[in-house]
């Protein structure tokens, strides 16, 4: 059992080009840890990847990615072996 | 052809050539290491392929002073672009107005949906040296069009339309400014936030030092043309609809990757060495070769006189000769490559009186040298010295 500081969190986006955007935002915001995964089967069907960042860091890269929001589908948190919305 | 006679390569208005040697290591590496498909699957060497695309993407976007790089789409050239534009923002009934400088891929469209009664167009006519008359724009603009197509820089005789003005008068006017800049993106300073553009469509293989098969089109936000054709975007996949958001909209289909890979290293290039450095070093060519060609006799030069007021092309004719025997003649004789004939710009010959057998067009580049200008120069003088003999 992961604790809540130790859990990954994953952003989704509409398009390939946002989620390297978002990584690019991330990591020039020295935020650690931050890399690209395929996106996770129970979250979507799409081909793609999305940014994996530390559940802990959710708040500041919400705040961070506010300038591509409205590409930004959400953040989901990893629970019980799946996904669950952020709040 | 004498063999060993080395090719001084004057047809950068047709493709620019040579390539930065970055341009070529950038193709090479990304078809020996990277070679996955941008966007399409979550492994390693996919994300390195987004990778490139969303950098060149980025990198574009500075240079164009485009405020958010998502507005970009990649094409395959600058015609792409123009059509896709045309297509896909005029509607029935729309007013369109161009300059009599237009290529063929931008007045090839708009003559289509003229002719099927879609849009009505009037072509506004430039001065002999292919200048637009600003005072009859004005005119034009206040009927209110619903679209201006504009080259930024003429094909055919090198000029340069005063981008930020006609900007300024098509804003105040509610009319949308089509901007090709074919000839000008990378060679010469665009801001489309600043000048005032709402599309802008672009080619890679030009002035950007990019491989053939790159472009793309800029709009504003709010300015949503529908897409030439629709497919996988490697976004939405569980939709059978056409995703709205830039670029997917407008990027459907595997992206030629490896040469968005060249196009990013040409990009790059320019960023390193500026484009005012780019545009004085094109600048002082042009105008060597304006100065010598201008002392040939029987050679008549069109276009604006100095060299600052158009763009690194210049062209010809030679008294007695014909465009074709000019052009077959320097690069027997000299191995100066250039391009003869109407340049797939029919109204702008017209203009320039170039009409129908066309000119000889030199268009140095920024990897051409004095020496290659003065080949040029001493082949046209060549060519003259026979030609008057002969009479």
């Amino acid at each position: 059992m992961i604790d809540a500081a130790g859990a990954f969190a994953i952003a989704t986006f509409h398009s390939t080009h946002l989620v390297l955007k978002a990584e690019k935002i991330l990591k020039e915001a020295g935020i650690e840890g931050v890399r690209l995964v395929p996106v996770p089967s129970q979250i979507s069907s799409d081909c793609g990847v999305t940014v994996r960042l530390r559940a802990a860091d959710v708040g500041r890269a919400a705040a961070l990615l506010q300038p591509i929001a409205d590409g930004l589908e959400g953040f989901f948190v990893e629970s019980n072996g799946g996904w669950r919305p952020s709040s | 052809m004498d063999k060993a006679l080395k090719p001084i390569y004057l047809d950068n208005g047709a493709t620019s050539f040579p390539k930065p040697p970055a341009v070529v290591a950038a193709m090479s590496h990304f078809l020996r290491e990277v070679g996955g498909s941008p966007g399409r699957s979550g492994h390693r060497l996919s994300q390195e392929a987004a990778r490139v695309v969303f950098e060149c993407r980025e990198a574009l976007a500075a240079l164009l002073g485009a405020p958010d790089s998502r507005r970009i789409a990649f094409t395959l050239n600058a015609t792409q672009a123009l059509n896709t534009a045309i297509y896909g923002i005029l509607q029935p009934g729309d007013r369109v107005i161009a300059t009599a400088m237009e290529h063929n891929s931008t007045m090839r469209p708009l003559r289509d949906l003229e002719r099927r009664g879609v849009i009505s167009l009037e072509v506004l006519p430039c001065d002999g040296a292919g200048r637009l008359d600003l005072e009859r724009l004005g005119a034009a603009l206040r009927t209110r069009p619903r679209l201006l197509a504009a080259v930024h820089a003429s094909n055919v005789s090198g000029a340069i339309l005063p981008l930020r003005e006609v900007g300024a008068m098509t804003r105040d006017a509610g009319t949308l400014l089509l901007v090709d800049a074919a000839q000008s993106a990378g060679a010469l300073p665009i801001d489309v936030e600043a000048d005032g553009v709402d599309l802008l469509a672009f080619t890679g293989h030009k002035a950007l030092f990019g491989p053939q098969g790159t472009g793309g089109l800029w709009a504003r936000p709010g300015v949503e043309p529908r897409p030439l054709f629709r497919g996988g975007t490697g976004s939405n996949s569980e939709l059978e609809e056409q995703p709205e958001f830039w670029p997917d909209r407008l990027e459907s289909g595997t992206l030629n990757a490896v040469g968005i890979a060249g196009l990013l290293a040409g990009v790059s290039f320019i960023a390193e060495t500026g484009v005012a450095a780019i545009r004085a070093r094109e600048e002082a060519l042009t105008q060597r070769l304006l100065d010598g060609l201008r002392a040939v006799p029987g050679l008549t030069p069109y276009g604006p006189e100095r060299a600052a007021e158009r763009s690194p092309i210049v062209s010809v004719n030679l008294a007695g000769l014909v465009p074709s025997e000019v052009g077959f003649l320097l690069e027997e004789g000299f191995g100066v490559l250039t391009r003869v004939g109407l340049h797939c710009a029919p109204a702008a010959h017209r203009t320039l009186g170039t009409y129908p057998q066309g000119t000889v067009r030199f268009a140095p580049g920024f990897f051409t040298s004095d020496a290659d200008i003065d080949a040029a120069i001493e082949g046209c003088r060549h060519l003259a010295a026979k030609k008057a003999g002969v009479r």
